[in-house]
């Protein structure tokens, strides 16, 4: 399965949800973080049952410096 | 007695407002973050760099139990991507507050009116606290009073500039106009501006390069601390009328004669 993750491609081998994909991303570093996929927010609570789709687009995002 | 910032339902008692952007360090950033007195600190949206995520820290683990949050939509140039980057906010932070930003040119960073507008009415109509940073246009801030914002924040001049407030007489039509919070964001350069923003009426002042970008940040924080409260002070105590010609200070009667 073919996907795009902040920009870039990404392959997974097999049927994900977004919490194990972002768990693999992240390891246990996951405060102030927020995930859309196909330009929708994804809450926290979705994370478990939302399975990843071929083709989805996903932005992962954290809090940083700002003005 | 206490007199409060009142943002929503948030009061807080100082007025100054400090983003976390481009101190030297991070040991620096937050001595002046306190030295500054701020409640209320600005923070960005950006991607996850994939490939460093399990090194890379968010600016949570130094912030988030000392000061509220205030994200915003920096970068964005549209109204789609701003509302877009307030719900990523949202979903991070656990707040419904927002600095709104959403620039019309890259070259002068300055707002773009209409797409601000209409992010703001969309982002009040889902419940956001928002928190325009727009031109200094008494009728725009007008308007986005009207659509529901919790406070607005004027140019002083564009970001980063450090040219102060470039234009004083819409900032006191504001005031007149406005009774929402009004909070100076960008252009401020150093203490002596932030009082004279405050001196104007404005009820807080935002700022980053201003400190990030002195020489001593730290005391330079301590300068603004210390300069919104005199600015506030001498709008609230109301200045003497300004005249052409001089009034004695002393006694004009019992002169001695020589």
């Amino acid at each position: 399965m073919k996907i795009e993750i902040n920009g870039g491609p990404k392959t997974l081998e097999k049927e994900t949800t977004l919490l194990v994909l972002i768990r693999d991303i992240l390891e246990e570093n996951m405060n102030g973080i927020a995930v859309a996929i196909n330009g929708a927010v994804i809450p926290k609570t979705k994370w478990e049952i939302t399975y990843i789709q071929n083709d989805d687009r996903i932005e992962l995002v954290r809090a940083t410096q700002g003005g | 007695m206490t007199e409060f910032l009142k943002l929503g339902d948030r009061k807080l008692s100082s007025r100054l407002l400090v983003g976390t952007a481009r101190y030297p360090n991070n040991a620096m950033m937050l001595d002046a973050l306190v030295a500054s007195g701020t409640e209320l600190v600005t923070v960005s949206i950006r991607r996850i760099d994939i490939d460093a995520a399990k090194q890379e820290g968010g600016i949570l683990d130094l912030v988030s139990d000392k000061f509220t949050l205030l994200p915003n939509t920096a970068g964005c140039y549209t109204a789609k991507d701003a509302i877009f980057t307030a719900n990523l906010s949202r979903e991070a932070l656990g707040t419904n507050l927002i600095k709104l930003e959403v620039i019309g040119d890259e070259k002068t960073l300055l707002p773009d009116s209409e797409e601000l507008l209409r992010a703001a009415r969309e982002l009040v109509a889902d419940g956001f606290d928002v928190m325009p940073y727009c031109n200094d246009d008494p009728i725009l801030c007008m308007k986005l009073a009207d659509a529901g914002c919790v406070a607005v924040m004027p140019l002083g001049s564009p970001i980063g500039s450090g040219a102060g407030i470039r234009n004083p007489y819409n900032f006191r039509i504001i005031r007149e106009r406005v009774d929402i919070p009004i909070i100076v964001d960008a252009g401020i350069g150093t203490a002596s501006e932030a009082a004279f923003a405050m001196e104007l009426g404005c009820d807080g002042v935002l700022l980053n390069s201003a400190i990030s970008g002195a020489n001593d940040p730290v005391r330079m924080a301590r300068a603004f601390r210390n300069g919104v409260l005199a600015g506030r002070d001498a709008y609230l105590a109301g200045r003497i009328p300004m005249q052409y010609h001089a009034t004695p200070s002393s006694p004009t009667t019992g002169l001695v004669q020589s």
